[in-house]
């Protein structure tokens, strides 16, 4: 009796591990197949839109892939991969990993250099350990275009919204004129390898120093791992440590969310002055509130509509040259440097009281 | 035993050695930055500490039943923002109470799955628990998707701004909020149980040895569904409490906590084969590690090497324990020397 139960328990759990096995084989392989069909038959009608009139009706699969998947901004960002798609007739998708792991973002590319796409279009979460895999992509003959990473080698082009250096004056003059020029300031990084957030913070001291010299930098750079609740803790600590602290950047999205959180708390909205990378979701209720003062961001989904038009015009061997517009708003004046590095004026700063006008 | 006694009996415990460490950590922090030896620090502390605490505790009981659980990161996010998003969606005004019970339901009802899958199966927690961790995981972005929760509902983001209490300082203020509770609940449960009750002495004579704890009539294979029950519990409930603490839910977070948490419990001395440790040694641990993960700022150690420090002092502090168990295991008398007179001489 006893015996016999153990055997059906081992039935079924053996029968649920495959079934669960199938369906998530399954699952996945229905999905690109009709994205890529669908679009095929509208291409010939849409091609002139998207390729400003280049009578090619080749289609090309292209994939971007992200830092990590779940978080608002990489969804902000997949709104223009799919715009793109449906705009162009391309087979234009998002992927990535649910952790922002560099070996994860490696094992991707991997798989998409597998599936011999046509361009991978990708924001590297370490620049350095993806090089190598890059290199075979591209020795594949895949086009591998990359956004936020102005020290990337195997890319054919890498994307940037705006120059670091612009970036990072923003916030400092922004941050300088808040504070009057007076006081100390620390600033957080997602990661300590995170090449964008730290050539901004290198930028906002820069400017600092041209511009605020009775400003004080403390504590170089706190890293907050993409982590709100890190950021909010490191807060803390840093007013302890440094009673007068009075300005804080943040890069990542969710930093000055949880530098926020802490001053709200502390009580020091009116004493504190905070500005940063976010997006109005992630910031409003701390914009609102006075904790925040001032977010900036570009919107990632003209990036990432922008970064597949660069793919599909050197896919379709187009001639690539400074000045050149990708189309989406911010990228229609492109300025090229050394010959890969693309930089748009893409920048957007919101206040409260221009946060509405940005619902993502 | 007299007080003199106990002490001299705790001198040799690891959790002395933990302590030490404790003490020499904070006294070498106060000395480089006395802003340190504030009561503003021990309540930061303390609030730092009440989410990794729940899941400490918890994953202790799990270590002596001799399994090492690395689901709990897992189960916690997928507690936490299943339930967030449900009460999103739901526009919830309701109390706070049916959430958390909610997150806490879920979390008991994942760890229920591990104890049976290793219970039944007798497979090593830590293979089992490896691949359901990516189970849960994936099962949620899967089938909830990834967006985040950037807003709670009401009562729940009135209840991240309920304290205990706070003290306000002249730059300072700092408090100890309401969610503390659950950290001071889960330690009592958790000492009540491997103390006081039937089921601590079989959960640590499974994790010395399951055969014999079979044989001295131990319910081996309901002790393990329920440590692992119990693991699942805290989880949902250290969840919850994160995304209370966020005011928001993030499908990603806690994911990678686990190395941190087991090391807090093998830090206070819980041997990682089972069998040993106690409440005491792993509050300790607990705040060895709090305390090296939140204040190397004020050491004014740069940011490029904190996780280099915090490893030094998981390596060292551990390097003590071990070290004290060892010279402990030496003054065993050997059996095979005193064959004969061994009895008598271990006395």
């Amino acid at each position: 009796m006893k015996k016999s139960a153990r055997k059906v328990l081992t039935l079924v759990a053996a029968s649920a591990m495959v079934l669960v096995m199938t369906a998530a084989c399954a699952a996945p392989a229905p999905s690109p197949p009709p994205a890529a069909q669908a679009p095929a038959d509208a291409a010939p009608a849409d091609t002139p839109t998207g390729a400003a009139g280049v009578n090619d009706d080749r289609v090309f699969t292209i994939a971007t892939v992200v830092k990590l998947t779940g978080v608002g901004w990489f969804d902000r960002m997949e709104e223009g991969v799919n715009r793109f798609a449906a705009e162009t007739g391309h087979d234009a998708f998002q992927t990535g990993h649910i952790t922002a792991d560099p070996a994860e973002q490696v094992r991707i590319i991997e798989d998409l250099i597998a599936q011999g796409v046509d361009a991978i279009a990708v924001v590297p979460n370490s620049t350095a350990s993806l090089e190598g895999v890059l290199a075979r992509a591209m020795d594949a003959g895949i086009v591998v275009i990359s956004h936020e990473a102005t020290d990337i080698q195997n890319a054919h082009f890498n994307i940037e919204a705006f120059t670091n250096e612009d970036y990072g004056a923003l916030f400092m003059r922004t941050l300088g004129e808040l504070m009057g020029g007076e006081g100390t300031y620390t600033a957080f990084v997602g990661s300590l390898t995170a090449t964008s957030h730290n050539e901004w913070v290198d930028a906002s001291i820069a400017y600092q120093e041209a511009n605020f010299p009775n400003m004080v930098n403390v504590a170089g750079r706190n890293e907050s791992a993409e982590d709100p609740v890190v950021a909010y803790n490191r807060t803390l600590e840093l007013l302890r440590t440094y009673p007068d602290l009075r300005g804080f950047q943040g890069s990542a999205g969710s930093d000055v969310a949880g530098i926020g959180r802490a001053i709200e708390e502390l009580g020091l909205v009116n004493e504190t002055f905070v500005v940063g990378t976010s997006i109005p979701s992630v910031a409003g209720q701390f914009l609102e509130s006075g904790a925040i003062d001032m977010i900036a961001f570009w919107d990632p989904a003209d990036a990432g509509f922008a970064m597949n038009e660069l793919a599909l015009r050197v896919l379709r061997g187009e001639e690539i040259y400074d000045g050149m517009s990708l189309t989406a708003a911010g990228y229609q004046n492109m300025t090229l440097v050394d010959g890969m590095f693309f930089f748009g004026n893409a920048s957007v700063a919101v206040t409260v009281d221009n946060m509405h006008e940005y619902p993502f | 035993m007299s007080i003199g006694a106990g002490l001299r009996k705790f001198t040799k415990s690891s959790e002395f050695y933990v302590l030490l460490a404790v003490v020499l950590l904070c006294a070498v922090i106060g000395m480089r930055n006395p802003a340190f030896l504030t009561v503003f620090t021990g309540l930061d502390l303390l609030r730092a500490s009440i989410v990794p605490g729940i899941m400490v505790f918890a994953v202790m009981l799990g270590i002596i039943a001799g399994g090492i659980d690395v689901s709990f990161p897992a189960i916690a996010v997928s507690s936490m923002f299943l339930t967030a998003r449900l009460f999103e969606y739901l526009e919830w005004t309701g109390p706070v109470a049916v959430p958390i019970l909610m997150s806490v339901a879920i979390g008991t009802a994942l760890g229920t799955v591990n104890g049976l899958i290793i219970a039944f199966f007798k497979l090593p927690a830590f293979i089992v628990t490896l691949g359901t961790s990516h189970l849960f995981h994936g099962m949620l972005v899967w089938s909830i998707g990834a967006r985040p929760v950037n807003r709670l509902p009401p009562t729940m983001d009135a209840f991240s701004r309920a304290e205990i209490f706070r003290i306000t300082g002249e730059t300072h203020s700092s408090a100890v909020p309401v969610t503390f509770w659950f950290l001071l609940g889960t330690i009592v449960v958790v000492y009540f149980i491997l103390n006081y009750t039937m089921l601590g002495r079989g959960i640590y004579a499974i994790g010395g040895d399951r055969v014999s704890a079979e044989r001295a009539g131990f319910n081996v294979r309901g002790i393990t569904i329920f440590v692992y029950a119990f693991i699942g519990f805290a989880s949902g409930l250290a969840g919850i409490v994160h995304t209370i603490q966020s005011r928001a839910s993030f499908p990603v977070e806690l994911i990678g906590s686990e190395l941190l948490i087991i090391a807090a419990a093998v830090l206070g001395g819980t041997h990682i084969g089972g069998g040993k440790g106690t409440v005491l040694g792993s509050i300790l641990g607990l705040a060895l590690i709090t305390i090296s993960r939140n204040s190397l700022i004020m050491m004014g150690i740069p940011a490029t090497a904190q996780m280099f420090v915090v490893g030094l002092i998981i390596v060292a502090g551990t390097g003590m324990s071990a070290y004290q168990a060892m010279r402990r295991e030496n003054k065993l008398p050997r059996i095979l020397d005193t064959a004969g007179g061994g009895v008598v001489a271990g006395k």
